[in-house]
């Protein structure tokens, strides 16, 4: 005996109705992975270019914990018993610092296909590397340089001594005590100053900067009012901001400018292990890499990545590579609480700076 | 005689106590504790007062210390000149007139510290609209406020002005016009009014606004953040500094602890000096 199925009009618009109900739970149960990194250009260019892909692969969605590098990591430590993020966007050297302090774990090789196809120079964390494991993926490279104001500036910086030009003294923006790349600066004035840590930060309390920056919109809008004519920056912000019209230009310095690849590693703790890999592996794909570094100017760190002499121009990449100097970020975390004490007591209170 | 309450009596305030206890005995245990303990750049065998004793003993931290003091102190002394004559005047505005006053007075509370320091950052800086007519019209020469200690005093007056006229107000306003007007009649002139009545008299509400303004302006963190910046640091921004940047809460759990304590001798100190006057 059959039995037949009918269904009357209404049942079906009832059926219809109630359809968004049943599948909510199920939509509730998708994994939700927390992205911590840094706002603007690197979470829109994960929202263009990495979500997508990311959802179709692993079905799970992307959230994201936005905010300078300090704070994020700052609330990693803080709440290391129950994580706010599964992914950490950060320095090579945080990465070292987050592993010491507990605070990163280590991410599959074999899920990670994608990483043998990362360039060697890219991967300067190798101590916490174990047996088949990494201690977090370089998915791009940035280049900190020296930028300028070509509408002001008529011979325009070729060194790092140029720092201390007296025409650049109270008119120019520089990395605070706390950035990232200040210890490159410390090891850079030593050298200029004849070798010495202690001759180095003498010689940066010589500096007269008029503004000290984390980030380039704090100095931004006094390149536009013509207050700031030399400023410290990475490479892809001054091409982010000369595509906005800004007044500006950057020149590698003779002495090389500093290399720094930008990791992405996973929080210990993460209840998402499998995903968080997915997600360090797309990040190291020619794809995103392309993108990233055609939209955003985000040198990419794949050996597979083709790109336009236009967009290579505009990016850490190619040739200038090797006008780049990596820095080891292993004596960056070793030194860091100690030099930026000696900074903030030795050297800041010289400079008139804000 | 005054009656002594059953223990029942007090149950009402258990709740607050406990809340008390909860959220501010024991994170203030857990700071004092941690401002004990040792770090990357002061190493020692807890406990020990040694963080303090390296705060202390560098001319930077004590340079931080005492700007913020001096800030909290001058912006104490404006705020009190400002406010006294305005909350005087206050209380002899018609009841209509007083009410829209106060609601134009409390506007800076509502809009928050953040929305009012942003608003200084652009009429201080250097090409604003404050600073470039004066330079044009050659009345001065280029001037630098912003990354100043003034610029910081300006945003923390504007912050705490509402709350001394507003104490000063509720004291002024309590002093009965008949006593103004029975000096008066006996001769007495505005001034001698002002001097012998309604100065001694509005005391406690001077001192209290004092207190307030004093413990608002050390402990505030947004005005130097955003108008002093990073070489005008003051206790809280140093504390800041000390979790963010470097990671070291010890050294910023003996930064608070600091303010803490410069706080409390501030307040008793003011407070026990005061004393006689407002009794007298």
């Amino acid at each position: 005996m059959t039995h037949k199925i009918t269904m009357t009009r209404r049942a079906m618009l009832l059926g219809a109705a109630a359809a968004p109900l049943i599948a909510r739970p199920a939509l509730a149960q998708r994994a939700t992975l927390s992205v911590s990194t840094w706002g603007g250009v690197t979470q829109d260019g994960i929202k263009a270019y990495v979500a997508p892909e990311f959802e179709k692969r692993t079905g799970a969605t992307l959230a994201y914990d936005i905010g300078g590098q300090g704070a994020r990591y700052n609330k990693l430590l803080a709440q290391r018993n129950n994580p706010p993020a599964d992914v950490f966007f950060s320095t090579d050297e945080a990465v070292i610092a987050g592993r010491r302090a507990g605070i990163l774990t280590s991410a599959s090789r074999k899920n990670l296909p994608n990483l043998a196809n990362i360039h060697a120079w890219a991967q300067t964390v190798t101590e916490n590397d174990g047996e088949g494991t990494i201690a977090g993926a370089p998915y791009t490279l940035l280049a900190y340089a020296l930028a300028y104001n070509p509408a002001v500036v008529k011979d325009k910086p070729t060194s790092w001594a140029d720092m201390w030009r007296p025409e650049f003294q109270g008119k120019f923006a520089f990395a605070a005590p706390v950035h990232s790349q200040m210890p490159a600066f410390v090891t850079l004035a030593a050298e200029l100053a004849g070798g010495s840590l202690d001759a180095g930060f003498k010689k940066l309390a010589e500096l007269r900067p008029s503004k000290l920056t984390v980030f380039w919109t704090d100095w931004a809008p006094l390149n536009k009012s013509g207050d700031v004519t030399l400023a410290t920056e990475f490479d892809y912000y001054v091409e982010t901001m000369k595509s906005q019209g800004y007044p500006i230009d950057y020149v590698i310095p003779k002495e090389k400018a500093i290399g720094c690849p930008e990791y992405v590693s996973i929080v210990k703790g993460t209840k998402h292990q499998a995903i968080a890999e997915a997600f360090l592996d797309l990040m190291l794909s020619p794809q995103v890499q392309t993108a990233f570094a055609q939209e955003t100017f985000q040198g990419p760190t794949n050996k597979l990545v083709k790109l336009t002499a236009a967009s290579e121009a505009r990016c850490a990449c190619g040739a200038r590579v090797d006008q780049l100097r990596f820095f080891d970020p292993k004596v960056f975390a070793d030194n860091r609480a100690v030099w930026t004490e000696r900074l903030n007591t030795e050297v800041v209170p010289h400079w008139r700076a804000r | 005689m005054r009656e002594s309450l059953p223990w029942s009596a007090y149950a009402p305030l258990v709740p607050g106590l406990v809340f008390l206890a909860l959220f501010l005995v024991v994170p203030l245990g857990a700071t004092l504790w941690l401002s004990l303990s040792p770090n990357v750049l002061v190493r020692f065998e807890a406990p020990g007062l040694d963080n303090f004793a390296y705060l202390l003993g560098k001319a930077y931290y004590l340079d931080v210390l005492m700007r913020t003091v001096r800030i909290a102190a001058v912006t104490t002394a404006i705020a009190l000149l400002i406010g006294y004559p305005a909350a005087y005047v206050l209380r002899d505005v018609s009841e209509r007139l007083g009410s829209t006053m106060i609601i134009g007075l409390t506007f800076p509370i509502l809009a928050g510290p953040l929305v009012v320091v942003l608003g200084w950052m652009i009429l201080l800086s250097d090409g604003g609209p404050l600073i470039r007519p004066l330079v044009r019209l050659g009345l001065t020469g280029p001037l630098r406020l912003l990354g100043t200690e003034t610029a910081i005093v300006v945003g923390l007056v504007h912050f705490t002005l509402p709350f001394v006229v507003l104490t000063l107000f509720a004291v002024l306003k309590e002093i009965p016009h008949d006593l103004l007007e029975a000096a008066r009649s006996l001769g007495a002139g505005r001034i001698q009014v002002m001097r012998r009545v309604v100065w001694p008299l509005s005391l406690p509400g001077v001192v209290s606004a004092a207190l307030i303004a004093f413990s608002l302006a050390a402990s505030s963190y947004v005005s130097p953040h955003y108008l002093g910046g990073a070489t005008q640091l003051t206790l809280t921004t140093l504390v800041a500094q000390f979790i963010l940047a470097t990671f070291n809460s010890e050294l910023a759990a003996a930064a608070a602890t600091m303010l803490l304590v410069v706080m409390a001798v501030v307040i008793f100190g003011f407070t026990k000096a005061t004393a006689r006057a407002v009794r007298a």
